[in-house]
């Protein structure tokens, strides 16, 4: 696998993550609203809000990591010298930790993905037991939640396909990585290896020298 | 409140902003993966980071620190110490856990 389908595998990934435009976002907004004015009670905090405007965030910092990806991949797949490929993937091991970052299990996107999906199946259970809104009222308000739930979902799914995406990238960089270090080292004995060969024959050359020397010097009393 | 204290505090705030920065220090990765059928009970936690993606899924990826790293398990209210690994800058480790014999073994890759 080249490093150049590797980050288009993730950049797929990535436009599911960009597509997370919460089409229902909207809706939930203005359903949360209805149900504040309705309530006439505090606003609570929205996590699926706070998520969708995470989402966008993600959508556009890994867009630009992205391009940078696909830039230095195909620098990398340009380089004949194992020297230069070598630090060129230490800079894309860098860029692809970074996309990484965003969406780790422990990063900010996947916590508030989690509250945001904990907050949809609380709202859609309320609405199960409800008993305060007329039967039309209720049932339109459970349909949007249930709406909502499924699409925050898929959501923090495609969040889990990127984390994938990305580690099995980075795996694949590394070990590359690694593979080139190798091919380094062996280079490096070879070229260790040449020069004692050379420092051998250079030695043998003096020794036989040293040797006619040593023939052609006539002791004194013979 | 006096211009020279107000430098002042803003001086200190943005160095302890700076301090922060330096701080940060570099990162890796590490990815747990699950690998035998285990009781619902079984919790797992790196280096007192409580692994809590594990308790619905077999495989987490979370940042880390760069360093040696402590997976263990908790189970019935007792820790039990799996394995320790290394944490490389702008690397991902993978720790499998599988059973072996009875007991549980890792395998770092």
């Amino acid at each position: 696998m080249t490093y150049s389908s590797c980050s288009r595998m993730a950049s797929v990934y990535l436009t599911g993550i960009a597509s997370m435009a919460f089409l229902g976002a909207p809706t939930l907004i203005s359903a949360g609203h209805a149900e504040t004015t309705q309530n006439a009670t505090v606003a609570a905090p929205n996590p699926i809000d706070d998520f969708k405007k995470q989402t966008d965030d993600v959508k556009k910092s890994l867009q630009s990591v992205l391009a940078k990806i696909d830039e230095s991949a195909k620098a990398i797949e340009s380089l004949s010298q194992p020297e230069a490929a070598s630090k060129q993937i230490e800079e894309l091991q860098a860029l692809i930790a970074q996309a990484l970052d965003v969406v780790a299990d422990n990063g900010e996107v996947a916590k508030l993905g989690a509250k945001a999906l904990q907050y949809a199946n609380a709202k859609q259970k309320q609405f199960e037991t409800d008993t305060k809104f007329a039967p039309a009222d209720r049932a339109m308000l459970l349909r949007e939640w249930r709406r909502i739930r499924e699409e925050t979902e898929s959501a923090v799914a495609d969040l889990g396909k990127a984390r994938d995406e990305f580690s099995g990238l980075l795996r694949t960089v590394q070990t590359r990585g690694d593979f080139i270090t190798e091919l380094q080292a062996i280079n490096n004995a070879q070229r260790m290896l040449e020069v004692v060969r050379q420092l051998g024959g250079e030695i043998r050359s003096t020794s036989d020298t040293m040797k006619g020397y040593v023939r052609t010097i006539v002791p004194p009393e013979s | 409140m006096q211009p020279g204290m107000r430098l002042g505090i803003i001086a200190a705030s943005l160095g302890s902003v700076l301090a922060g920065c330096d701080m940060e220090g570099d990162f890796g990765y590490a990815e747990i993966r699950i690998n035998y059928l285990r009781p619902a009970s079984d919790l797992f936690r790196l280096s007192s980071l409580a692994l809590d993606e594990l308790k619905a899924k077999n495989v987490t990826v979370v940042r880390q620190a760069v360093g040696m790293r402590k997976l263990e398990l908790a189970r019935n209210d007792k820790i039990y110490p799996l394995c320790s690994f290394d944490v490389q800058k702008n690397r991902i480790v993978t720790v499998t856990v599988s059973t072996s014999g009875g007991s549980l073994q890792c395998l770092i890759q």
